[in-house]
Parts: structure tokens; C-alpha cells; sequence
């Protein structure tokens, strides 16, 4: 499989579009997403809203618009904080070795041995209500199983001939990570970062839904089911529908293009 | 074996202490003063010579070290604190908890594994054929729907359409089979993708090899063939794998309990974090995370006495997601 194959897959092309329309909300939703509309309220899909309206009468189409841009955002961030701090600990653990490779190591199984949810619940229980917030928890809290894959890998790289060739030839340890251990770590960092997008997106999802998560001013596909259950006894199966929908096709693109990934040539000459 | 008994039970007490100390540092983190974290909204009721008492009492004008040591002797002697909400201990409120939330995961454990364990290993045996490729495709889906989306979707297609199964709370007497159907399933559901994935991938690792190739040219039948090499070749992984996922399982716990209004220990976690009511949530943090070291190593324990190949290094018996 080559690499093309991956970037004009239609996973790829499915989140690209996911991605487009959420960057175009302004242009397409048609109305203010924060709109209370009280003479309007839990109207089905058709009537005059595209896919209905929710329990304020907002409209669902705006607002899932404007949810994906939060929730793809912070979904992203959150993965390129966990990808950071994930492959900086795994270097650092695989080149330094000894006493401070086994306190990162003994720390990563710690706190794989919390279930995951619990731990960004009991943190987003003392940290303050806000987008930062949910960033830094989900971020702070995915690093571990990276850090893990990275360790293993700089482990067999670092005692490559060339590397070694670099330290003989000078090349002190930062110059030896950013020109040469890091290019060939990189294939393993896509795949590993597809997986993290992923986690982050659920992640953000399901902390919103419980109420922990983005706060309700700011529309979010996760906050927008929060209130989905109560209704869905009335009847008003869209409110919980779409929003959900758009999580889930999100999050199998991710993993479809992560598998493709996976399996794409890791190093050209190989 | 007695050594890596020893090496991974002293492994297991080492994350345990890491982990109180995570949990120190909580209660640390927590805004405001430890003594208010006690004692709530009552500290405004006290004076401030009995602040100062509370604050020796709790040993706060003491060194880092000797706060954590108390702390940690109070936790191990089960001082738990108390709720702010109700004021009883937080310990009671917890164990309370236990029975229902056991009983949903041992279901959903049941229903998971034998999902894994069919759709893996028929799946395997039909290496990329088009049933293989169609389970993959299901289980990459499964995988990709958001748990409570899930629940909400059963709930509103099995308690709202259809008005078969019941859609929240325990039901009357010990435990009622059709409350226990659908957040059993959901908890199942999600993560049985991931899990039918690893499983045929070990099946497949295993039911591949000259060995099973000549066993089958000498006419031993394929039932024997499954039953008695490649199902025992796969189950050292299989059973550290089957532990982790009761950790994975836990954290389901959260959101399905939460959904279905299951008296378990999930919603009591997700109650106590909305409330701020931190005795209480970080007694369920602890008690988790040492239920968790302990299943690891109960699955490492058992996947080194099945598979002596695992007694060496100990490497494979660390698992997790």
C-alpha cells in the first residue's frame, strides 16, 4: 500500500469533509446556534430546520456545525498534547536509562492502572470549568501508552550505526533526537497519534455529555447530548441522534485511517 | 515462578504507593484548605482557635513526609473521610455500591468475552475470507461508536420503540435480569470491537505454524485441533488481555451506570465529581485503581502458570489500554 493510497482514501476524504464543514460553519449554518427561540422549541427535522430543533429551540443544524469546530479542535489539541508529552518521556526514559527510565516507566503503569474515565473525572472535578480545562486533562492523561511505544523505539534506534556516527562526530544529545532518532520514530508518531485523536475526541465527547466536560455555552457535539436523554421519552429522537452520528463517523474515520497506516510502507527503504 | 511471584507482587505494591501519593498530591490540588476539604461547609461554624486545633489534628503543621505518612495510615485503616453531602462515611457510601456494580460488570464481562472468543476464533479460522473481513469491518464500528451514544440508541430503540426492556434503575429484589440486559450489553457492546480484533489476531498467530499443518495431514480432527492446541497456544495473552479489559470495563461502568441510573459504583464517581464531594471520589479513585493493580497482577499470576515462557522477564504480563 502507498502512502496516496492513505491521503485519497475515503476515510481521509470523510474527515477532510467533517473537517470542511465545521471550518465553514459561519457560511452554512444559517442561524445563530446560540438563538433561544422559546415559540420554536423541540421541533422535528424538516420544519423549517434542517434537522429540527432542540429544547431551547435552537437550531440542531447550527449547532452541530459550531460543535464540530469545538469538538475537532479540541480533540486535536489534546492529541498533540498527549503526542508531546508522550514522545519527550519515552526519549527521555530510553536515553537516560536507569533511575529516571524506571520512575517514568512505574508512573505510566500507575496511572494506566486508574481507569482512564476516572481519572479525567476526578481531575476535571478540581480544575476550573473551560475549554483550557478539558484540553490539559484529556491531553495530560493520554500520554502513557505513547510514551511506552516511543521508549521501545528509540531503544532500538539509539545504538543505530549512524546514530553513533553522529556522536562520534559530536552531535550532542538534542541535535542526535531532532536529526536522526526523531525521522525514524516518525512513521510510528503518525500511527500512534491517529490512535490519540481518536481517544481525544471520545474523550471530549463523553466528559461533556456527563456534564464535565466543555461547558454548555459553547456548543459541543458531547454537550449537546447532555440534555438528549430527557427528551428522548418525548419523542425528540434528533436532539440524541445527530450529534452522536457525527462523533462516531469521526472517530471511525480516525481508526480507518489508522489502520491504513499502520499497514503503509514504515520506511522507504525497507 | 516464586521469584517472578515475588518480582510482581513488589512491582504491584511499588504502582500502589505511586498511585496514594497521585492521590496525595489530589487532595493537595483540591481549592482551598485541607481542613475545609474535611469538614465542608461546617468550618464556618467553627472559631479560629479550633481551626488551628483541627489543623494539628490533622497533623498540617507538620513536614510533607510525616502528612503523607498520616494520611496514608488513616487510608489503610479505612478513615475514608466523610461525604459532604450526607455526612456519613465515605467508606459505607462506597461499599454500598459494590454489589450492584460487580454484578454489571461480571454480566458484561461474561458477554464480552464470549463475543470475543467466538467471532475471534471463527474469524481467524477464516483468515481473509469474506466472513474475516466482514467481522473486522463490524468490529472497527463498534469500536468507533461513543458508549453512552450507544446506550442512548439501545435505550431509545429497546425501552422507547419497542418497550421491551426496562431503561433504568436495578429493579426489586437482589438483581432483576431484564434491568441488567442493556447496560450489560452497552458495556459489552463497546468494547467487545477492540477485544474481537486482539483476539482473532492472537488466534490467527496461533493457528498458523507447521505443526498444526502436519497434525492435520496425520487426520486429527478439527475440533481437536482447536480445542487442544490452538485455543491453549492463545491463552496466556488472552487472560492478561481478559484483565485489563475489567479495568476498561470500570471506566464503561461510569457512563452506562450514569445512563441507566444503575446504583453502581460509575454513578456514584460521576455523582461525587458534579457534587465536589472529594472523600468520597477519591476513595472511589483508590479503590479502583488498587482493584485494578490487583487484577493485573491476578491475570499475570495466571498467564506465567499457564505459559512458563512468561515467567522469565515479566514483560508480557504488564497490560493495558
Amino acid at each position: 500500500m502507498k502512502i496516496r493510497h492513505v491521503i485519497f482514501s475515503p476515510a481521509a476524504l470523510g474527515l477532510f469533509l467533517l473537517a470542511l464543514l465545521s471550518s465553514a460553519a459561519p457560511l452554512l449554518a444559517g442561524s445563530d446556534p446560540a438563538e433561544v427561540r422559546m415559540d420554536q422549541i423541540l421541533q422535528p427535522p424538516g420544519s423549517g430546520h434542517l434537522l429540527g430543533t432542540d429544547e431551547l429551540g435552537r437550531d440542531v443544524w447550527s449547532r452541530l456545525l459550531y460543535g464540530g469546530r469545538v469538538s475537532l479542535a479540541v480533540g486535536f489539541l489534546a492529541m498533540v498534547l498527549s503526542i508531546s508529552v508522550g514522545v519527550i518521556l519515552g526519549t527521555v526514559s530510553a536515553l537516560t536509562g536507569g533511575f529516571v527510565d524506571r520512575l517514568i516507566m512505574r508512573t505510566s503503569d500507575m496511572l494506566l492502572s486508574i481507569p482512564s474515565l476516572l481519572l479525567m473525572i476526578g481531575l476535571q472535578a478540581i480544575a476550573p470549568a473551560g475549554l483550557l480545562s478539558v484540553i490539559l486533562v484529556i491531553g495530560l492523561t493520554g500520554w502513557m501508552l505513547i510514551a511506552r511505544v516511543i521508549r521501545t523505539e528509540m531503544m532500538a534506534t539509539r545504538n543505530e550505526t549512524y546514530v553513533l556516527a553522529a556522536q562520534k562526530l559530536g552531535a550532542g544529545p538534542v541535535r542526535r533526537f531532532i536529526s536522526h532518532l526523531l525521522p525514524r520514530c516518525m512513521p510510528s508518531i503518525i500511527v500512534l497519534a491517529a490512535g490519540s485523536a481518536g481517544h481525544a475526541i471520545l474523550a471530549e465527547a463523553t466528559l461533556s455529555f456527563l456534564g464535565l466536560g466543555i461547558p454548555q455555552t459553547i456548543p459541543s457535539w458531547g454537550n449537546m447530548l447532555t440534555g438528549a436523554q430527557g427528551y428522548l421519552m418525548s419523542g425528540a429522537w434528533w436532539l440524541a441522534v445527530f450529534p452522536g452520528l457525527c462523533i462516531a463517523l469521526t472517530i471511525y474515520f480516525i481508526h480507518v485511517l489508522g489502520d491504513r497506516l499502520q499497514a503503509a510502507p514504515r520506511h522507504p527503504s525497507a | 515462578m516464586a521469584l517472578f511471584l515475588l518480582k510482581r507482587v513488589a512491582e504491584s505494591v511499588l504502582m500502589l504507593v505511586l498511585g496514594s501519593l497521585l492521590c496525595f498530591a489530589f487532595i493537595r490540588l483540591i481549592p482551598g484548605d485541607p481542613a475545609a476539604a474535611m469538614y465542608g461547609d461546617q468550618l464556618q461554624k467553627l472559631t479560629e482557635a479550633d481551626r488551628l486545633r483541627i489543623s494539628e489534628n490533622l497533623g498540617l503543621d507538620e513536614q510533607l513526609p510525616v502528612q503523607y505518612i498520616h494520611w496514608a495510615s488513616q487510608v489503610l485503616q479505612g478513615n475514608w473521610g466523610a461525604s459532604y453531602l450526607t455526612g456519613e462515611p465515605a467508606d459505607e457510601i462506597i461499599v454500598r455500591t459494590l454489589i450492584p456494580t460487580a454484578v454489571l460488570l461480571m454480566a458484561s464481562q461474561v458477554i464480552m468475552i464470549g463475543l470475543a472468543l467466538f467471532f475471534g476464533l471463527t474469524s481467524a479460522l477464516r483468515r481473509n475470507g469474506l466472513y474475516d473481513r466482514i467481522v473486522l469491518a463490524a468490529s472497527v464500528m463498534l469500536m468507533a461508536i461513543p458508549p453512552f451514544w450507544l446506550g442512548l440508541m439501545m435505550m431509545l430503540f429497546f425501552s422507547i420503540r419497542l418497550g421491551v426492556l426496562p431503561s433504568s434503575g436495578m429493579g426489586e429484589g437482589p438483581f432483576s435480569i431484564p434491568h441488567l440486559i442493556l447496560p450489560a450489553l452497552v458495556i459489552a457492546l463497546s468494547h467487545a470491537g477492540y477485544y474481537i480484533r486482539l483476539f482473532r489476531n492472537h488466534f490467527a498467530a496461533s493457528s498458523s505454524g507447521g505443526h498444526l499443518l502436519a497434525l492435520r495431514a496425520r487426520g486429527v480432527p478439527h475440533r481437536r485441533i482447536i480445542l487442544a492446541h490452538i485455543l491453549p497456544n492463545a491463552a496466556a495473552p488472552l487472560i492478561v488481555y481478559t484483565g485489563a479489559s475489567l479495568a476498561v470495563s470500570l471506566a464503561g461502568s461510569v457512563v452506562v451506570e450514569s445512563i441507566f441510573s444503575w446504583p453502581g459504583l460509575g454513578r456514584l464517581a460521576l455523582k461525587s465529581a458534579l457534587a465536589h464531594d472529594y472523600p468520597v471520589l477519591l476513595g472511589v479513585i483508590l479503590l479502583s485503581m488498587a482493584f485494578v493493580i490487583l487484577i493485573n497482577l491476578l491475570a499475570s499470576l495466571l498467564a506465567a502458570w499457564t505459559d512458563p515462557r512468561l515467567r522469565g522477564s515479566g514483560a508480557e504480563g504488564r497490560a493495558g489500554r
